[in-house]
């Protein structure tokens, strides 16, 4: 079997697994790396990341020995899911938990990547955001609709906003892909 | 709540809960809604109709975005309670509900231990309840 690892970890594991054999530890550990490096801005204690990538990784294998994954979609992006709300979980058992204040100063900080996804976050009056998503669900473009749904769970989720790549990776399409949905959402909330 | 919530997220799930919006006659909603969405808009329909306004403000904002482009919620200008399900949503919420698959015994022992797990965690961080 050719060595994948490199390419798609996630991947690679899931076949390892479902061609029958023990999940091989080198793929284990490049999955586990690759959920440290998304979970690095959850806010999770050291202890509390560890739990949730193992908790998922397990998730994984067993879906992968069931057959259950759906075969049309990056594994990645489920895992991805699956990580982030495990990681939601581990969080809302603190006591001073997800409550995030918003801070138009620190989203306005965004790099030149996340330009225009700050833009979301300037236009972040409640029923501009609602009119113009809905009004992209009417003409049918639902890219829109994920993508800013998206953006606002995760920049929701990490105190922060999102790269455009980070909402990418959630959605499993191409950053370019986020870009031009963003472009359009622009484009609404103006008009 | 939370295990429940990861379990709705399962592949086989996910696909028998959008069949069941396919063919209650909402086919977009089949199609588009977030994997998150259908998750939030299932537990939505297993809460008792006069707690649902009050569970809706708690939803994830992810979820509140795609349900409500969908035209399954709607947003008020008020002070507290700001969120409903529009008639198409209340349909739909109820209809995922009732074809949730229920958890196996295994499945439910899982979830007990996971909750008790965090239960602990909390009691730990919190210190006891007197």
């Amino acid at each position: 079997m050719p060595n994948d690892t490199n390419n798609d970890p996630v991947a690679a594991l899931v076949r390892s697994t479902q061609t029958g054999g023990e999940p091989n530890r080198a793929q284990i550990d490049a999955v586990a790396d690759l959920l440290r490096a998304w979970l690095g801005r959850r806010g999770l204690q050291a202890g509390e990341r560890e739990e949730v990538i193992q908790d998922a990784i397990r998730r994984l294998i067993v879906h992968a020995h069931k057959g259950t994954l759906d075969g049309t979609r990056p594994p990645g992006a489920w895992l991805r899911v699956v990580a982030d709300h495990l990681a939601v979980d581990k969080l809302r058992t603190r006591p001073k938990d997800a409550l995030v204040e918003f801070d138009e100063r620190h989203h306005g900080l965004a790099s030149d990547d996340d330009g225009i996804s700050a833009l979301v976050d300037r236009a972040a009056a409640e029923a501009e955001v609602l009119a113009a998503t809905r009004k992209a669900a009417q003409a049918g473009r639902y890219e829109i609709v994920r993508v800013i749904a998206t953006w606002r769970g995760l920049a929701r989720a990490n105190g922060h906003a999102p790269s455009t790549r980070e909402v990418a990776d959630r959605l499993g399409i191409s950053h370019m892909t986020v870009q031009r949905a963003l472009n359009a959402f622009k484009e609404l909330i103006e008009s | 709540m939370d295990s429940q919530t990861v379990a709705l997220l399962d592949p086989q799930t996910q696909a028998q809960l959008r069949e069941t919006l396919q063919v209650g006659g909402e086919p977009e909603c089949a199609r588009e809604l977030l994997p998150d969405s259908i998750v939030a808009l299932t537990l939505i329909g297993k809460h008792p109709a006069k707690l649902r306004p009050a569970a809706l403000t708690i939803m994830p904002v992810d979820a509140q975005t795609d349900l409500h482009a969908h035209g399954l919620l709607e947003h008020h200008d008020v002070d507290r309670i700001q969120w409903s399900l529009t008639p198409k949503g209340e349909q739909a919420a109820q209809a995922l509900a009732d074809a949730a698959p229920i958890p196996s015994a295994e499945e439910s022992q899982q979830a007990e231990e996971d909750l008790a797990a965090i239960a602990r965690d909390a009691d730990q961080e919190l210190g006891p309840f007197s």
